[in-house]
């Protein structure tokens, strides 16, 4: 079920401000690739490219192509609500819905797909919830609001909200950064077991969590304020952090950057 | 269209809304013949009395006294008084515990209110004086037809829905030349509490016993009307209501431009609603009160020539001594003017009649013997 | 290369926590300036602290004021205030009850509510969520001004415009859907029940409106894009993220809303013929009256009893808004751990 993701030339905008220029890159499925760069970047605005999130900000747009398993998602009749369907993504702060149980967050996307048997739902918020490694925290409270849990209950019941709907890729936008350590070392270990299941895209600050937990890493960069993020280069994990191609990358990974 | 034009055809929009909010509240005071002449002319007849007085009561009163007080107290310079239109019953009361000098009432003080007075002018017999005159048209519209007749057995059924249309043989009996519609009575009645509702029913009850078995009140008794807000409430919907009808204060159906039905009361022809017919019924009221009291008996039922028989008397009561001396003279000089001819002509532009001048000389009287 | 040379893994929580404990703390600074902080602060607690007091002082003030005005009345009261439907207190027997008008009161006001809260969260969220950011901005202007609109506006308006349109929407009504309670019922003159309903909805529609734009306008990004990711249409997204966290401030708002509608008195009296009937024949002329609409007519030429009927009247309008708040905060309060402001 996981799909490989690739960006031909892709370009976004945000009115006439142009974020991140002529981005091209292949992911592979069933991988964790990691996108670094400085702050402004553009790496989390080519992760909202990615399930087309960017252009619900009004006045934003996207060109070039998005090929998901050669299917491109910005092409002409493509359903944007339809490919969110398939690519999840979970936030940099951990966002459940307040007003909902634990129960009905998990439960959120698969009500939206029309999904109503009780049975159905109620096996796959089990499932999903032992996928994120939160079952057993939480199995006897699931009527309990999912605000009332710690930052990094939340963060994998967002990550178990994401994977409910059985999706083919799950994009994270920084999601450890709000968490502290051990809440951040649990959702790494979970992305490792996730990733047999899905193509994972995550957007992180944290150099050696990209070390630790990715496959591919891409570095981002902007030459100057104003001026678009454009993808440095992108490799193995192992190569960008040991023997990176770019001079820029090194000098960024090694800290001699801004 | 631009936020900006958006926003100033809202703004027209509020205006023209507010303006008719202005003038469906002050709709008398439009119009009047005597406005013109109301703020000198009359300067060289008052006895001008320094001070200030408050007085309150009736509300039927409000206009007629708003005017006196504009006139009085733009020739007498020295002078403040401040009518309250609080109603007759707070006003009485008002007047029973001392705090104004006189009180308007649409009806003659009551045996238990008597008592109170009583005590409030230390013994001494408070006084109905009787002075302003105010007719009540019965006010309809009914296109095609100028002109229309009704006794009391007929307005009574046609307020109490017994006669529905206006073709019913009881108005067309009344009326044998008009052409009249077969489409149903709408008839509007006060939906607030109103001394003209008093009058009205008042006089049914008199002129038409054996049809209005509602009583009388502030309150309209019968059954099935529509109903209005204030004399503007009623005088709007009988306009803007094909086939409806209403009472209401003379000047506001005049205002309005409204037709007003003549009332067959057995004398020989039917009476048309003018000043002069309505003095002409307080003419024939009897005084009942003794001394300088004049409370009138006024006859509904009256078939005199040429007498209007629905008519609100109301009256300023006073002490006939025991008055709070710092105030008397005030009073005395105030209400000498308003009794007077020029005090009565001033207000026939505004809807109400001039008091017969018998009558009018004895209320001078009673208001010189105040002390 | 090896991944020995990565920088090493981070798990000291210290290092996440800036002003960790074991950092030097400089001296608690004790100097006058501290001191004068607490009489700040002590001002500021006894000021808040009388205003609170104040507005309880002045609700109970109310309540005693309308107990003590209203208790002679009842006692000359000829009828059963609580049970009986006349409304005669200036005569010489004063006979008042409190039922018609309660009911009229209550049903207007519910009318009224039930056909504007639709209309208000709709447009809300047309200007919060739909229309583009200029049209939003002139539409809340709008609504804000209708917000400030005097009800005797309101009323005018519903007498000189709209009492005609709504005898006809009223006899179309009632020929095709007299089957329905509501619509039953002969003499449709106007000035009903209805026409009344329909100007109370027109004026706290604004108030609903501009109040749950604001709360809609509180939801936060995060939550919307929450539910943009899961796949869900724009509706979706309103129905699963932005109504459920403005509901509690939905409900406050209808609560104002409600208020007002039950407290209208000019607007009601300009457009209703009033009548003391226990009718759901809201289409009828004379089908009801209000409380507050009634104390506007009756008070000008009311006795001293007819005053205290009046009074009492207003006790239970009283008494009726606080059952309604007391209600809406319960609700609010069953679904407290739901909350979406925490």
């Amino acid at each position: 079920m996981a799909k490989r993701i690739e960006s031909v030339g892709l370009s976004a905008y945000y009115g006439g401000f142009r974020a991140i220029e002529d981005v091209s890159v292949v992911i592979e499925p069933k991988t964790i690739t990691a996108l670094i760069g400085p702050s402004g970047c553009g790496k989390s605005t080519f992760l909202r490219t990615l399930n087309r999130l960017h252009e619900v900000v009004p006045g934003a747009r996207v060109t070039g192509q998005l090929l998901l398993d050669d299917e491109d998602i910005y092409g002409p009749g493509v359903d944007a609500t339809g490919v969110r369907r398939t690519i999840g993504m979970v936030f940099q702060r951990p966002n459940p819905f307040p007003t909902m149980s634990i129960y009905d967050n998990v439960a959120a996307g698969l009500r939206l797909n029309g999904v109503k048997r009780k049975g159905v739902l109620d096996d796959a918020v089990e499932r999903s919830l032992q996928g994120a490694n939160l079952w057993k925290e939480v199995k006897d409270r699931l009527t309990k609001p999912g605000a009332g849990l710690s930052g990094g209950q939340q963060q994998r019941l967002c990550i178990a909200r994401a994977i409910a709907v059985e999706p083919q890729v799950l994009l994270m936008d920084e999601p450890c950064s709000a968490l502290d350590p051990i809440s951040t070392l649990a959702i790494e270990d979970l992305m490792t077991e996730l990733k047999d299941r899905f193509t994972i895209v995550i957007v992180t600050h944290n150099m050696q969590q990209a070390a630790r937990v990715s496959d591919r890493t891409g570095f981002f960069t902007i030459e100057a304020t104003g001026e678009p993020g454009r993808l440095v280069e992108i490799d193995d994990t192992q190569k960008i952090f040991s023997n990176p191609g770019e001079k820029r990358t090194e000098d960024y990974i090694t800290g001699r950057f801004g | 269209m631009t936020s900006s034009a958006q926003t100033s055809r809202a703004s027209r929009v509020l205006v023209a809304v507010s303006c008719v909010a202005v003038l469906a509240a002050c709709g008398t005071d439009e119009q009047r013949p005597f406005d013109q002449a109301s703020d000198g002319q009359p300067a060289g007849q008052i006895a001008c009395a320094d001070g200030s007085l408050t007085a309150a009561g009736s509300s039927a009163q409000k206009n007629a006294m708003d005017e006196w007080v504009r006139a009085y107290q733009s020739a007498c310079k020295a002078s403040t008084i401040n009518y309250q239109p609080s109603g007759s019953g707070a006003g009485i009361e008002q007047f029973v515990a001392g705090t104004v000098a006189f009180a308007g009432t649409d009806s003659s003080l009551k045996d238990q209110e008597v008592v109170g007075a009583t005590a409030r002018c230390k013994g001494a017999p408070a006084l109905n004086l009787p002075m302003v005159i105010g007719p009540v048209a019965l006010a309809y519209n009914l296109p095609g037809v100028p002109e229309l007749v009704l006794d009391a057995p007929t307005i009574a059924k046609v307020f109490s829905g017994v006669v529905t249309t206006w073709d019913d043989p009881a108005i067309a009996a009344l009326n044998p030349q008009a052409k009249l519609p077969s489409s149903r009575i709408q008839p509007f009645v006060r939906s607030d509490e109103s001394g003209t509702t008093d009058n009205l029913q008042k006089y049914l009850k008199a002129a038409a016993p054996a049809q209005w078995t509602f009583g009388t009140g502030k309150k309209f008794a019968g059954p099935g009307n529509q109903s209005a807000p204030k004399s503007d409430g009623v005088t709007q919907a009988v306009k803007t209501t094909p086939n409806a009808i209403s009472y209401v204060e003379v000047s506001f159906a005049e205002n309005a431009g409204l037709d007003v039905a003549r009332i067959a009361t057995g004398a020989s022809a039917p009476v048309e609603l003018t000043t002069e017919s309505a003095a002409e019924a307080v003419e024939s009221a009897t005084v009942k009160g003794s001394g300088n009291d004049l409370a009138l008996e006024l006859d509904y039922a009256t078939k005199d020539e040429g007498a209007y028989p629905i008519v609100l008397v109301t009256y300023e009561i006073a002490c006939q001594s025991g008055n709070d001396p710092a105030s008397l003279p005030l009073v005395k000089s105030f209400l000498a003017y308003t009794a007077s001819e020029a005090g009565q002509d001033q207000l026939e532009g505004a809807g109400y009649a001039p008091l017969p001048s018998s009558l009018r000389k004895k209320v001078e009287a009673s208001v010189q013997s105040l002390s | 290369m090896s991944l020995g040379s990565l920088p090493p893994v981070t798990t000291d929580p210290a290092s996440a926590r800036p002003g960790a404990p074991d950092q030097p703390v400089p001296s608690l600074p004790r100097t006058a300036g501290r001191t004068a902080e607490r009489r700040g602060d002590r001002a500021f607690r006894g000021l808040s602290l009388s205003a609170g007091l104040s507005l309880l002082g002045i609700i109970l003030a109310i309540a005693v004021f309308l107990v003590v005005k209203a208790i002679p009345a009842l006692q000359d009261n000829t009828a059963s205030f609580l049970t009986d439907r006349v409304w005669d207190p200036n005569n010489a027997q004063p006979a008042f009850g409190i039922v018609a008008l309660a009911f009229g009161t209550v049903l207007s006001s519910v009318l009224a509510l039930l056909m504007a809260l639709p209309v208000a969260l709709g447009v809300a969220l047309f200007i919060s969520h739909v229309a583009p950011r200029r049209l939003a901005g002139v539409l809340g202007y709008v609504i804000d001004l209708l917000a400030a609109v005097p009800s005797v506006v309101y009323g005018l308006w519903g007498i000189f415009f709209l009492n005609d349109k709504v005898v006809v929407a009223s006899a179309f009504l009632h020929e095709h859907a007299g089957w329905f309670p509501l619509f039953g019922g002969d003499d449709i003159f106007g000035r009903s029940i209805f026409l009344a309903s329909i100007v109370l909805a027109i004026m706290i529609l604004p108030i609903i409106a501009s109040l749950s734009r604001e709360v809609f306008l509180q939801v936060p990004v995060s939550q919307q894009e929450a539910a943009l990711a899961l796949g869900a249409t724009r509706w979706e997204m309103i129905r699963t993220a932005v109504l459920p966290f403005g509901k509690p401030g939905v409900i406050g708002a209808t609560m104002l809303g409600l208020g007002r509608a039950l407290g209208e008195t000019i607007a009601v009296a300009i457009v209703l013929s009033p009548a003391f009937v226990v009718s759901l024949d809201i289409l009828s002329t004379n089908s009801g009256n209000t409380i507050a609409a009634n104390v506007a007519l009756g008070f000008a030429e009311a006795s001293s009893t007819g005053r205290g009927a009046l009074i009492a009247s207003g006790l239970v309008l009283f008494a009726i808004t606080l059952v309604v708040n007391v209600i809406a905060r319960a609700i609010i309060y069953r679904r407290r751990e739901f909350a979406g402001a925490l």
